[in-house]
């Protein structure tokens, strides 16, 4: 697959993540549904990104 | 009942066959519970994954779809982006937003996919094949539960009175809002119970299943005293139609129990359980309909037939309590 990467065409900034960061993204166990509102609630208290 | 999951989300948007009991329990049972663990699991479907960080959904645009997003509070399923707008699927409901909003709660990581030919569930066949059975043994017993239900409601007359008819009413609404309970207080995700536990106080329900008096002495959990209470009270109803006055004068000692429900709740706790209230009304309006029936009179004098209802209160509970861990592990 990784000789695929320019066929799925990913923006120019796009890093592949390694097995540790991929485990690093973990599953909430609270069954949130991600509405718009509960959306625009997280971006308010979203914290700038690191590019990984 | 079914609830949705990501992984069956993800799987049906792939095209994978699966089956929805074996995936779920797959999904559950991981080691990693993350996207790594994700990724393994996928491959033994035949789905190959990898995972980038990028700096904004919007740059998606071109990518194939479905691929996953992480977001501050859970994973979404991407299932197109278009004219700057990002549609998703989260537990189970889809949503659509602009890319701009969506972006402020992205977490930058996303992880797309490749399905091979024949991807599909392991031992597939096999499993459609229990599902099946699964499926035809839940149908068989809700229809032998229907026909006895109707069978004993007009052989023994229930019917031809309105306050039996509400009785009966009653009771299985009571039934299952103990139901609710129960699987809320054995964290059973159930959406229906959320639903009315959030119209007096969100989180509510959640808070006061949490606190000791929930449960007498720590002993039985009240959900399992008013499900084993409210089970017996309609079978009797249903197969004994003629104890109804024993049943009335259950209910009536009941009671005082309603009033320091709301009590609690209101200055000790200070926090409204939505299901509780709602069950505390119903015992109210059953004591009615006892009373609207006339019922109330035949509560005297006792015969061994109280005593039976007793014992047969006590032992579903202790059933109940019993069986109560075994279906929280299965879960």
């Amino acid at each position: 697959m990784a000789d695929n990467d320019k066929t799925m065409n990913l923006p120019a900034d796009a890093k592949p993540l390694s097995a540790a960061q991929l485990n690093n993204v973990r599953f909430s166990t609270k069954h949130t549904v991600l509405t718009p509102e509960t959306i625009a609630k997280l971006s308010r208290q979203a914290v700038p990104k690191q590019q990984v | 009942m079914s609830t949705p999951d990501l992984f069956n989300d993800l799987l049906k948007e792939l095209g994978v066959p699966h089956t929805q009991c074996f995936s779920r329990q797959s999904f559950e049972s991981m080691t990693f519970k993350s996207w790594f663990g994700l990724v393994e699991l996928l491959r033994s479907y035949g789905v190959e994954s990898r995972g980038f960080s990028v700096g904004s959904l919007g740059s998606m645009a071109d990518a194939p779809t479905p691929f996953l997003a992480a977001t501050k509070d859970g994973s979404i399923i991407v299932t197109s982006i278009k004219d700057g707008k990002i549609t998703y699927l989260t537990q189970g409901v889809a949503e659509t937003l602009p890319a701009d909003e969506l972006n402020g709660a992205f977490a930058g990581q996303v992880l797309l996919f490749e399905k091979l030919p024949g991807a599909a569930e392991p031992g597939y066949g096999e499993h459609r094949r229990a599902d099946f059975f699964d499926k035809a043994k839940k149908i068989c017993l809700s229809a032998g539960a229907v026909f006895l239900f109707l069978y004993l409601f007009i052989s023994n007359g229930i019917y031809r009175h309105a306050s039996t008819i509400l009785l009966t009413l009653f009771d299985i609404v009571g039934l299952y809002l103990t139901y609710m309970l129960m699987q809320k207080s054995l964290k059973i995700n159930n959406p229906h119970a959320d639903a009315v536990c959030r119209v007096l106080d969100e989180g509510g329900c959640d808070s006061i299943l949490e606190m000791k008096a929930s449960s007498f002495f720590g002993i039985f959990k009240w959900s399992e005293v008013g499900f084993a209470y409210f089970s017996v009270s309609l079978l009797c109803l249903l197969v004994f139609p003629q104890w109804t006055g024993y049943l009335a004068l259950c209910n009536v000692c009941a009671l005082p129990f309603t009033f320091w429900s709301i009590w609690y709740q209101k200055f000790r706790a200070k926090k409204w359980c939505t299901l509780c209230v709602s069950v505390q009304a119903t015992l109210w309006l059953l004591f009615f309909c006892f009373w609207g029936g006339g019922f109330l009179r035949d509560m005297f004098p006792l015969r061994m037939e109280f005593f039976v209802l007793g014992a047969t209160y006590i032992t579903v509970l202790l059933a109940i309590n019993r069986l109560s861990p075994l279906i929280q592990n299965e879960e």
